[in-house]
């Protein structure tokens, strides 16, 4: 081996440059980043909203087979609660509406094909599918709940008593008759009661239609749906399991008074901040 | 070197106390008590990890009244290489279902990586891997000899889904057959090999998507099939009729199994038995092809009624799906009879009933 073996130094001002050139480059970024720069706001453009903006209209996917959300009133038309939302929200943002009746199965896929901008059709959110759509923060609450009639002692039960910690459904229902659908959500939990020791009798019907809501409360029926107008056609029962959750008396026009709350949506300019929140869910 | 050696004792420590998921005694055996020997559900312990609950579903399953259990055991998990076999999981499932006094139907398919092209679905097998999945099956029957009697080949081929993307193909299917068919019954002639578990479908003639069940069956008899199984598997889902809507071509409906079964005795084949390994009604609130909880009801307690009293040529009738081990989010979690957190649901209740013949 021959040469001169001594390591090389890099000249001062190489070794500056490279200083320079990074600092610079670190002090880019920032700027880029920064809120409200135009590198943010380009990767954060909500393209949905860009093209509903430049087409004047927003399409909409739903369900209507889900009253009182969405259901074909006589004349073919799409009415209900969602369609009155959907409204609101295009008039505050000046925009023409554009209803699609999508299969409930479809509706998701029709979002991420773009066949729509928005879904609102009382979707439920599920957890696994926030990586590819955008879920409004929620404006129904469903749950299971009890209607009793007006007069009834039930109705006049110390909320305090309803709270999760406090609620003891045995006894509140205690040597009561609750008319419940057959094989629905509120079945299951009457049973469940009853299995618990509960001295309940379950009514079961076959139909939400076929429960006495009309006399309301010859028994007391536990109505295991979500909406607010249980003698509706086709009205369906509640997903939801957590029946004691969040009990509270409301009042309504009807002869009945639902217990828990949630009888009334709630108001959707609470829910619908910003318009990421476009794509809806309860 | 004093901290070195301090650190290899924690790490021994934390190994050594690292929590173990727990076994489940297996218990006393136990019977089915039952008013109808053809009852059984599919249960979906494949992705079951907890063997508490492989345990409770098995015991809810006997607890119903329903002495058949369908179940999947993908080829994937239990041989992952050529040379590698892992049998823990399913020896559990097997060993819980025996003891809870269950006849299991055992389900096999899903193709592990070695067996098949690259950039394919676990779901696709071709000729060249015939008899890989041969082996595998020989291998399943040996290694369950006296404990499954029954095994399923492959699940609705009739869908493009579940032949691996590729064109739907009877002739193909009975090939199949015809490779592992005799493998399986020199590995344990004991084994009554089960084929077909189509699924109803109305696809039209070229559909990418599937081919119309009563086609395929008929298929499969022309390329041969006849002398390849022992029972027939049928998939007999409701939809929106009532089990006793008549069968006809053009409806899918429970029924439809009787058109299965003329096909089969059309071509000789009427000695062969029938089960049902998929079937039932869903009652999803808003599904379009869901039924009402008190229909689900009502539908599911008489096509167990039917299977018993007017159809002498079925010999089980196994409905979808007895449990999740999560939930799917889906429609699909409203064809369970038992939640995920084994709460039973109403048509469980009442299916123990009539099953069992006890009061609530």
């Amino acid at each position: 081996m021959s040469g001169d073996m001594r390591p090389t130094t890099c000249p001062w001002w190489r070794r500056w440059w490279v200083w320079a050139s990074a600092l610079l480059l670190v002090a880019l970024l920032g700027l880029l980043l920064l809120p409200g720069s135009p590198a943010v706001r380009l990767l954060r453009q909500d393209t949905t909203w860009h093209a509903m903006t430049q087409r004047g209209v927003w399409r909409i996917g739903m369900d209507p087979s889900f009253p009182p959300f969405e259901t074909l009133a006589d004349d073919g038309a799409i009415v209900g609660y969602d369609v009155d939302l959907a409204r609101a929200m295009a008039a505050q943002w000046d925009m023409e509406v554009e209803l699609v009746a999508i299969g409930f199965d479809s509706l998701i896929d029709a979002l991420i094909a773009g066949k729509v901008d928005s879904v609102i059709s009382a979707l439920p959110l599920d957890p696994r599918l926030t990586k590819d759509i955008a879920y409004s923060a929620p404006y129904f609450e469903a749950g299971l709940r009890l209607a009793v009639p007006q007069a009834s002692a039930l109705a006049a039960t110390d909320p305090a008593a309803l709270e999760p910690d406090a609620f003891d459904p045995g006894t509140l229902l205690a040597g009561r008759t609750v008319a419940v659908e057959w094989g629905s959500t509120g079945d299951m939990i009457g049973r469940r009661l009853t299995r618990e020791g509960a001295s309940l009798t379950l009514a079961q019907y076959p139909t939400p239609q076929r429960k006495p809501w009309a006399r309301c409360c010859g028994a007391r029926p536990m109505h295991s749906g979500g909406q607010r107008y249980p003698a509706r056609p086709k009205a369906r029962r509640s997903q939801s399991w957590l029946w004691a959750r969040r009990w509270k008396a409301v009042p309504t026009s009807s002869p009945c008074r639902c217990v828990p709350m949630n009888c009334t949506a709630t108001s959707p300019t609470r829910s619908l901040p910003y318009r990421r929140t476009a794509r809806l869910t309860n | 070197m004093l901290a070195l050696l301090l650190v290899v004792a924690v790490g021994l420590v934390l190994w050594w106390t690292r929590p173990r998921t727990p076994t489940a005694e297996l218990g006393p055996q136990r019977t089915v008590v039952t008013q109808n020997p053809k009852a059984g559900v599919h249960t979906r312990l494949t992705d079951e990890v907890e063997p508490w609950k492989i345990k409770r579903t098995l015991e809810m399953v006997r607890e119903m009244g329903a002495p058949w259990v369908v179940e999947y055991f993908p080829w994937a998990y239990i041989q992952p290489k050529p040379d590698v076999w892992k049998w823990k999981h399913s020896d559990e499932v097997i060993a819980h279902a025996n003891r809870q006094g269950l006849t299991v139907i055992a389900r096999l398919g899903y193709v592990p990586e070695w067996a098949r092209p690259p950039e394919t679905t676990p779901l696709f097998l071709d000729e060249e891997h015939f008899a890989d999945f041969g082996r595998f099956a020989a291998e399943f029957v040996t290694h369950y000899a006296g404990q499954v009697d029954y095994v399923i080949i492959w699940n609705e081929p009739n869908l493009a889904l579940e032949w691996g993307y590729a064109a739907v193909d009877p002739v193909k299917y009975t090939a199949m057959l015809k490779v592992v068919y005799p493998m399986i019954k020199a590995a344990n002639p004991d084994v009554q090999v089960l084929a077909g578990a189509l699924a109803p479908t109305l696809a039209p003639p070229g559909s990418e998507w599937g081919m119309n069940d009563l086609d395929f069956l008929q298929a499969m008899y022309d390329a041969g099939a006849a002398d390849y199984f022992d029972i027939l598997a049928v998939h007999a889902y409701g939809w929106s009729f009532p089990p006793d809507e008549p069968a006809a071509p053009d409806v899918v409906n429970f029924r439809r199994t009787e058109l299965l079964r003329d096909i089969m005795v059309r071509n000789g084949d009427g000695a062969k038995a029938v089960m049902i390994t998929e079937g039932g009604w869903n009652d999803h609130p808003r599904w379009t092809r869901a039924v009402r909880p008190g229909q689900r009801i009502a539908y599911t307690l008489r096509a167990y009624e039917i299977a018993r009293d007017e159809w002498p040529w079925l010999d089980a009738i196994a409905l979808w799906a007895f449990r999740y081990p999560w939930d799917a989010k889906t429609y699909q979690d409203y064809y369970t009879f038992v939640r995920t957190d084994f709460e039973p649901k109403p048509i469980y209740e009442e299916l123990r009933q009539a099953l069992t013949g006890e009061s609530p």
